[in-house]
């Protein structure tokens, strides 16, 4: 008799091989209803896809999608209990196609708006400064904020323009999106680190913009003010 | 309480599943709800505000928490991160008990997001004793196994289900969280008597029930959890009952086009309604505060960005 773990191996085979119709396991043929579960497992990861990308979704026809899903699970089997986490790869996937770049940029921007949203850090005051845990930074090379703000229409590519997003989720689990500038992402970027105080970041300044001359603590008090810095 | 002794284990009315499509409404509702049932999948990788949702229920209702990926009948192990968040979640709810399917999710590492059904054989049962033992010790709380539905009879069978449930239940120590519904689909799509099943169960282990409606697609049915409990259904869990002669927590189960919390609530009250022709009280009108909620009211109400609405729009948990 065939052993349970044999089983188990050959059963997920069939199920995530559409083309096999026999198997020894039932001496021939497979059971038509093995259909349901072939179909209840592409739908649930695909619906995954589908829901947490719903712009990218949008830039593909319904053909193209369907490939991009079989080749991206058949390199990405869900290795995770939830559903999200199966698709964490999907922007790192999409680089290695060659789509329009923007589409790429779309997804990872995707992917850090719902990361924000779910992130496990907890968003409290701090006795001592520090960045916000949720906060994400991505450079694009499109106008991603504005293209999706008009819902990332297919037949209006972004403007070719460099930009930085900072994504992040306030204590209130209110989730922002904005544009970086240089004060801002270097403040973010110092009190990442633990104990780093307001004090060592002039000297980082003057060296790095040399020409930028707004007081720091006035920068500082907007990010606390909006929880980019706790 | 010793885990064992299902009989014993509190009976909580009629409940209804936590659902994202209900998060808003459950914060402000007065409709007599009487438990909630958590997916714990569903919030033990997140943080922010489906966190706050679980913490702000969990302050105000009994909570009971049924998972989908514990894959008890695996042969992958036990997966160690998933148990600890597991747990960490269920002390956090003060969940009653926890239960899951008898079947398998994961193979070689590789999660299907799908309830396999495990052949009916010594090999079997006897794994997935050996695993609800160890469970047992990590939980420290009651564990019930679900009978799940399944549309292919896996090769291998050495016993019928009802016997199978039966071994695994009995020598694990485990109870039984049992699913009507899948009962009766289950009865119709392989052909036998769904009542004769339910007599041939440790009844005595039955520690929860589940309720929901299904898809009929003439040649078979599909357990979608969607759409009305049908009659048949209906009869089916008044005649479980009377076999139990005892009411037991009976939990209404919606997972597709999920409707209104009114209307769910409404289902809940029916199933109320026959758990009080075997005694057991009417549910208050409000459900008393479990413990203070200050601390979680503070963080939550979100006012979301337009971004994040859009998120929200679609549901950001699956």
């Amino acid at each position: 008799m065939t052993s349970l773990k044999v089983f188990q191996e050959s059963l997920k085979r069939i199920l995530v091989d559409p083309t096999l119709t026999e198997s020894s396991l039932w001496e021939g043929n497979l059971p038509e209803r093995l259909e349901i579960y072939r179909n209840n497992i592409r739908s649930n990861w695909i619906d995954t896809l589908s829901h947490d990308f719903p712009l990218t979704r949008l830039q593909f026809s319904d053909e193209a999608w369907a490939d991009v899903e079989t080749q991206y699970f058949a390199r990405n089997p869900p290795r995770h209990w939830e559903l999200n986490a199966a698709v964490a790869s999907f922007p790192s996937f999409l680089r290695s196609l060659k789509i329009k770049p923007y589409v790429k940029e779309l997804a990872d921007y995707e992917w850090n708006d719902l990361q924000i949203f779910i992130d496990r850090s907890g968003v409290k005051p701090a006795t001592a400064a520090r960045t916000n845990p949720t906060v994400r930074l991505s450079v694009y090379q499109h106008q991603i904020f504005y293209w999706v703000d008009a819902g990332a229409p297919p037949e209006q590519p972004p403007l070719q323009k460099p930009e930085v997003l900072v994504f992040h989720r306030d204590r209130r689990n209110t989730c922002h999106i904005q544009e970086g500038d240089p004060l801002m992402l270097m403040l973010i970027e110092h009190f990442r680190k633990p104990g780093a105080a307001l004090s060592e970041l002039e000297p980082v300044r003057k060296r790095i913009l040399p020409t930028n001359n707004i007081p720091l603590n006035v920068v500082f008090e907007k990010l606390k003010k909006v929880d980019l810095i706790l | 309480m010793p885990h064992s002794d299902f009989e014993s284990l509190p009976v909580l009315g009629a409940g209804i599943g936590l659902r994202k499509e209900h998060f808003a409404a459950l914060k402000k509702t007065d409709l007599p709800v009487g438990w909630l049932e958590v997916i714990p999948e569903n919030f033990m990788s997140f943080g922010g505000y489906p966190q706050g949702i679980l913490d702000r229920v969990a302050s105000r209702w009994p909570i009971v928490s049924h998972g989908v990926n514990l894959s008890i009948g695996s042969c992958d192990p036990l997966n160690e991160e998933y148990l600890d968040r597991l747990k960490t979640m269920l002390d956090r709810t003060q969940a009653l008990w926890y239960s899951d399917h008898l079947c398998f999710t994961s193979i070689g590492g590789e999660y299907v997001h799908d309830l396999l059904a495990m052949p009916f054989s010594n090999e079997a049962a006897d794994h997935v004793i050996g695993r609800v033992r160890d469970l047992q010790k990590r939980i420290q709380r009651p564990f019930l196994l679900e009978n799940p539905s399944y549309y292919v009879k896996m090769p291998g069978a050495e016993m019928e289900e009802a016997a199978f449930i039966t071994k695994i239940l009995e020598t694990s120590g485990c109870g039984m969280l049992l699913d009507v519904n899948n009962v009766y689909v289950n009865s119709r799509n392989h052909g036998y008597d769904a009542r004769a099943f339910i007599r041939a169960l440790p009844l005595h282990r039955v520690g929860q029930i589940h309720m929901a409606g299904h898809a009929d697609r003439g040649d078979v049915i599909i357990d979608t959890h969607e759409g009305p409990i049908v009659d048949p259904v209906w009869d089916l869990y008044e005649f479980t009952l009377q076999e139990m002669g005892r009411p037991v927590s009976t939990l209404i189960e919606w997972d597709t086009n999920v409707p209104s919390l009114l209307q769910v609530v409404d289902e809940a009250l029916r199933a109320q309604s026959i758990l009080e022709k075997l005694g057991h009280p009417a549910p208050a009108r409000t459900s008393p505060l479990r413990r203070s909620s200050a601390q979680v009211d503070e963080l939550l109400d979100p006012v979301r960005s337009p971004l994040a609405e859009r998120r929200e729009a679609v549901g950001a948990l699956s």
